[in-house]
């Protein structure tokens, strides 16, 4: 039996029209899947991606506040360089100067099984000692700031969560709970707050199973050679009434420092040109 | 030798003050401390058994690839005056071009992973002259070097040469930390080493910075730093011989832990015997060190030693032990984010059971202002390094102040 020549026409005519919208609406439904909403690791990724040179050089002074508003003052010279992302650092103490030519240097591993390779150079004793990677729990030179505080933990040493948008200081910022995967951390929780623009950490409350320990913010923050650059931050330890103030200056971007400066040579020589 | 060096840089320390200002142009630094410090017998009569006042004066300048340093002390020695006056601490010049350093002068230079013990750790000598119990760094005595150093990535070279032999300083007769005479023999007097050439010393050593590990690999021809005495009649002559030293270092992180080990062999080492005249032999010797540092956080540090002095065929009548075994302790807490530090150290020979117990309160008042309390405990037997000094069980105090 022979189907009618109209009714054969309008069933092409409908697969043609059909096959032209889905092809056009295609693009829109694949871009839709493509885009699908940011996490809290991906932001955190970012953050740790964020350009910062190949190599950094700073003075970094930081004034520890007591409760009775007291004030001690460290100040130190500060290097450091990415090898992919690994990262060795060189600190060296200015003040006080009992401390004075103290030097550190550690080759910082991303992979977490790996303990960070550190050396301690005393002036007292002449002599580098390796010490230890693994307590970097502990609060630097007496600060507010733990050396994981200081230093890149790796991402995926903690749970990320986005939790919402806020606006702090006029930066609009993603807000990120982050949680440690192990029991490796002083606090039980972190909420970070990520701007969107600089994909640096502007503000950051740390918390244990008491409540908030501490609170991190940022005073300043700008574009320095290119690059985001924080210039004065703030740790503020609500159980101990102490803070701590950073202010980084003299910062220099990929100087081209050579690597066989990141060596304990250096720290030995007890002083840095 | 000494005066001529504290001469001249006292001289060069006059010049920076008065010179006009473009020829200041280099890049100087004036640092220093001011430290006093009085230990007290405990037992009676309560005697004070050291009282120092003490001034370093340190100028540093740079210009160029070129580096001055140098450190004067003026002490006060309340209780030996011949201790008092003005010294040369350290004073060299630093030149360094890429990966090579240059330091020529007079320099403290420490080797070794050990703490408290000496085992490769021979180039500086020491000087026991005032107390046994002062910390080993301000008991270094510098030594007139040619330090070369090339690194090279990984691992560092260095080669020393020091013309100027340096012997240890032990207590004198009128120091209560006097270790004793030889009776009634006459000491000659001392010949020691003086041939800038013929008897200059040589060090070579290569250290090995790996990820996870150290490793160091040192030879060092030298002297030994305190002479020995060879029976003449009724007089004692003071010896002095070559010694080869061959050593070995290492040390590795483990989590929370550091490991570290040292040996080194002496290869012909002087050494004192007495029988019916005082003696001297030649013995090979090995010392070697193990010790595990433990970092748990919260601001806590605790390390063990354990170490053997081995001479090799000692025979008899060696005034030192043919193996002498002694372990090592220290915990320290700091506190009051760094304000005060609580630090105890102890000492002990195993087979005289004799020892010292060192307790320590580091306090800062303000930045630059340290204050010390401590207290220093000798026990077991008399015949003992640490016995010996039971009556000397004191408690001291140091306050200092760093410019």
């Amino acid at each position: 039996m022979l189907s009618h020549p109209k009714k054969k026409h309008d069933l092409i005519s409908l697969i043609c029209f059909f096959s032209i919208f889905i092809l056009f609406l295609s693009p829109l439904i694949k871009g839709k899947a493509g885009a699908a909403p940011l996490t809290g690791r991906d932001i955190m990724v970012m953050v740790d991606e964020t350009p910062d040179g190949d190599d950094k050089k700073s003075t970094i002074e930081m004034v520890l506040i007591n409760h009775r508003n007291k004030k001690r003052v460290r100040e130190m010279s500060s290097f450091s360089k990415d090898y992919g992302k690994d990262t060795k650092k060189l600190m060296a103490f200015k003040k006080p100067m009992d401390i004075k030519g103290t030097s550190f240097l550690s080759w910082e591993y991303d992979d977490p099984s790996k303990d960070d390779d550190k050396w301690l150079y005393m002036p007292a004793l002449r002599k580098v000692r390796r010490i230890s990677g693994a307590s970097t729990n502990d609060y630097f030179m007496g600060s507010d700031f733990t050396y994981d505080d200081m230093g890149d933990r790796n991402v995926d040493e903690d749970e990320h969560t986005l939790i919402g948008e806020e606006t702090v200081d006029g930066r609009v910022c993603w807000k990120i709970k982050s949680v440690p995967r192990e029991d490796d951390s002083l606090y039980d929780e972190k909420i970070i707050w990520v701007s969107k623009e600089a994909h640096i950490t502007v503000k950051g409350e740390y918390y244990d199973a008491q409540g908030l320990i501490k609170t991190y913010t940022v005073e300043e923050l700008r574009k320095h050679q290119g690059f985001w650059t924080l210039f004065k931050t703030k740790m503020e330890n609500h159980r101990e009434k102490h803070i701590t103030l950073m202010t980084l200056s003299n910062i220099e971007y990929n100087t081209g420092v050579d690597d066989g400066f990141f060596s304990v040579n250096t720290i030995s020589r007890g002083h840095l040109r | 030798m000494n005066l001529i060096f504290t001469a001249i840089f006292s001289l060069a320390v006059l010049l920076m003050q008065v010179l006009p200002a473009p020829l200041m142009a280099m890049d100087t630094e004036f640092s220093g401390f001011l430290e006093t410090r009085h230990n007290a017998q405990v037992k009676s009569p309560n005697d004070i058994l050291a009282s120092e006042t003490l001034a370093r004066l340190e100028l540093t300048a740079c210009q160029g690839n070129f580096t001055g340093f140098g450190a004067v002390n003026l002490s006060a020695n309340h209780l030996l005056e011949d201790e008092s006056g003005v010294s040369l601490h350290e004073g060299y010049l630093d030149y360094a071009l890429g990966s090579v350093t240059i330091r020529a002068g007079r320099q403290i230079i420490i080797w070794g992973q050990a703490d408290g013990i000496r085992i490769v750790d021979n180039v500086s000598p020491l000087d026991y002259a005032e107390t046994i119990t002062r910390d080993f760094d301000e008991m270094r005595m510098a030594v007139d070097a040619l330090n070369l150093k090339y690194g090279s990535g990984w691992g560092d070279l260095q080669l020393l040469w020091i013309p100027v032999y340096k012997s240890g300083e032990q207590p004198s007769k009128d120091s209560p930390w006097y270790l004793g005479g030889y009776g009634n023999n006459t000491v000659l007097p001392d010949n020691e080493p003086d041939d800038p050439l013929k008897d200059s010393e040589l060090a070579l050593r290569y250290t090995l910075y790996l990820s996870g590990m150290d490793l160091a690999f040192s030879y060092f021809y030298t002297w030994n730093d305190f002479p020995c005495y060879k029976q003449l009649g009724t007089a004692l002559e003071p010896v002095y011989d070559r010694v080869h030293i061959l050593g070995a270092e290492f040390s590795k992180p483990l989590g929370e832990f550091v490991y570290r080990a040292e040996a080194a062999y002496f290869a012909g080492s002087l050494v004192q015997g007495y029988g019916s005249d005082y003696f001297t032999a030649q013995k090979d010797r090995i010392k070697w060190l193990t010790g595990l540092d433990w970092y748990p956080g919260n601001d806590w540090t605790l390390s063990c030693q354990y170490t053997q002095d081995h001479i090799l065929n000692s025979g008899s009548g060696l005034i030192e032990s043919g193996c002498a075994k002694t372990v090592t302790f220290n915990i320290s807490k700091d506190l009051f984010r760094e304000k005060l530090t609580l630090s105890a150290l102890g000492y002990m020979d195993i087979d005289v059971k004799d020892r010292l117990v060192r307790l320590t309160a580091e306090y800062q008042f303000i930045d630059n202002l340290e204050v010390f309390l401590g207290t220093d405990i000798f026990a077991g037997d008399r015949t003992g390094s640490y016995g010996r000094y039971k009556d000397n069980t004191q408690v001291w105090t140091k306050i200092k102040y760093h410019f």
